[in-house]
């Protein structure tokens, strides 16, 4: 096709439109033809350019019909409007909050479909997300169908995993050294599918498991529980019989529980629960990682250099314990911390995330669904580094305040802590 | 892309290319036809509908080599507009930024 035949086409296209707007887009064609042959362009290069005239017509189209042309509607060109996306988040959040209590609800019950179900209730989240954020960004929507399938790839990897262990479990068994009294317990694995977990210190310094199974007597047949030593770690495991997959398949779980009393100080302590609630008193280690799938968190008067907690779905409450720095990853449910750090991560899907007391070096808080509360005790100044989507940012620190701001980078008083955080839907208040 | 997010942010790239000076048609759609893939047809459009709505104004002005230009210049309402939305549009980048990095 050659500039004439381009332009001929154009002509009739147009000619359902008014001679205004016919002539207006004719002579700027026209016009862009003159200025790309000047610029060394040949007239079908330009063509290709120019692009199809069926589009064109098909965007007239909408133009006319007032589509395109909402500026003067809304406040601004790019169509985006708060209110209605601070609705979707919320919506978004409610159906997120039901997905995770259905997870939980599911894991508690061993419904034999929790994998299923957590599937589909991911994919149904990243599609409400889609269509609540069909009008502002496909990135986004990616971003998160993204986010849903980490959820349940994470989710598969956690059961594998634990499938992996139970699997490699009769092999390893014969390396165990069991009654052995002689040497203290400094490094502590405990690793249960089910069960109310409690870690105490222990009056007379010296470990104890106590494992205790209120279930009928089948039930009670069905679980393993075990301690033992191996190259040095003390374990205390509780499995279902039959390896992990036949976890799911149990349609009633046994109360259970499993207390386990710990010697003043342990170098390391990593705790496994896949159902039930667990809770640390008066333990001190130098380094501990917590993984609860479904359940709360409740850690009190404890001390440690390193602690990190993954929680999928459950709150997380920490009082007066100290660590140097806390690493913490919530899915759904609260966080709370409160002690003295010197560095705090915490991020949380949904669900808000309040830190307490002294922070020495930095705090990084991250909430996509939830409020962020930064109540600091003997500061003498920060620097945050901030911005909210949804909500609104709030800063006080002695006489400075800066309220009501989205986002920005704000030193109040000798700014000597670090803060960075991000609320999606949320406010951020942070008071020092 | 979404089309309503895309003609906002192509109104946005034309009106923030007529802060500094005055362009002619050719100028405004190449430049941006060559970065993100838009057929200079449409930008047409927006330039059409950025003038009916009053944010610019035209002229026509001789070239050296060649016919007349139309040339594009921004109103008074026009730049206080687009750098309310260029405003609005680097805190929408942030936003999101925020979210998809964390």
């Amino acid at each position: 096709m050659n500039k004439e035949q381009y332009m001929k086409a154009l002509v009739e296209a147009l000619s359902s439109f008014d001679e205004e707007i016919k002539n207006e887009i004719v002579s700027d064609y026209e016009e862009h033809f003159d200025n790309g042959l000047q610029d060394g362009k040949t007239e079908e290069q330009i063509i290709a350019e120019l692009g199809s005239i069926d589009e064109l017509v098909k965007e007239l189209n909408e133009m006319k019909n007032g589509k395109g042309s909402e500026r003067k509607a809304t406040s601004g060109g790019i169509n985006f409007d708060s209110q209605k996306v601070s609705d979707t988040i919320n919506e978004i959040a409610k159906n997120f909050a039901s997905l995770l209590g259905t997870m939980a609800a599911g894991v508690a019950n061993g419904a034999e479909k929790v994998g299923d179900s957590m599937s589909n209730g991911a994919e149904n989240f990243a599609k409400d997300f889609k269509e609540g954020f069909e009008n502002v960004s496909e990135k986004v929507v990616n971003k998160t169908t993204a986010f849903a399938k980490e959820i349940s790839e994470s989710y598969k990897a956690t059961r594998s995993a634990a499938e992996e262990a139970a699997a490699s479990k009769e092999e390893e068994k014969e390396d165990r050294v069991y009654d052995d009294n002689t040497s203290e317990v400094r490094r502590l694995v405990v690793d249960i599918d089910n069960g109310e977990l409690t870690i105490k210190e222990s009056e007379d310094g010296l470990f104890h498991a106590n494992y205790e199974n209120f279930g009928s007597a089948n039930q009670q047949l069905s679980y393993d529980f075990d301690v033992y030593k191996k190259d040095g770690v003390q374990y205390v495991t509780l499995k279902r019989k039959g390896g992990a997959t036949n976890f799911f398949k149990n349609l009633s779980m046994p109360k259970i529980t499993v207390d386990v009393l710990v010697p003043k100080y342990l170098e390391t302590l990593s705790i496994t629960d896949k159902a039930g609630n667990f809770e640390a008193e008066k333990v001190v280690a130098s380094k501990a990682d917590i993984n609860i799938l479904a359940g709360n968190i409740g850690i009190e008067d404890s001390e440690f250099e390193d602690l990190t907690i993954s929680a999928m779905a459950g709150n997380l409450e920490a009082e007066r314990t100290n660590a140097k720095n806390v690493f913490v990853k919530s899915m759904a449910g609260n966080v709370t911390t409160e002690g003295t750090f010197n560095t705090v991560k915490i991020t949380s899907s949904a669900g808000n995330i309040n830190i307490e007391g002294k922070v020495k070096e930095a705090i990084k808080a991250v909430s996509t669904v939830g409020n962020v509360n930064i109540d600091l005790k003997e500061c003498t100044g920060y620097k945050a580094d901030f911005n909210v989507t949804v909500g609104r940012g709030n800063l006080v620190q002695g006489e400075n305040k800066i309220i009501g701001s989205r986002s920005g980078v704000y030193t109040l008083g000798d700014g000597s802590l670090n803060i960075k955080c991000s609320a999606a839907a949320g406010n951020i208040n942070i008071d020092g | 892309m979404n089309a309503q997010f895309k003609k906002g942010a192509l109104e946005l790239c034309v009106l923030a290319m007529l802060l500094d000076d005055d362009k002619y048609g050719y100028e405004l759609t190449d430049e941006i036809s060559k970065n993100l893939e838009i057929a200079p047809g449409t930008l047409y459009l927006v330039l059409k509908r950025l003038k009916d709505d009053d944010l610019v104004t035209t002229y026509l002005k001789e070239s050296d080599n060649g016919p007349a230009r139309k040339y594009y210049h921004l109103s008074d309402e026009g730049r206080t507009y687009t750098n309310e939305l260029k405003n609005e549009w680097i805190a929408f980048v942030k936003a999101v930024d925020g979210i998809i990095n964390n």
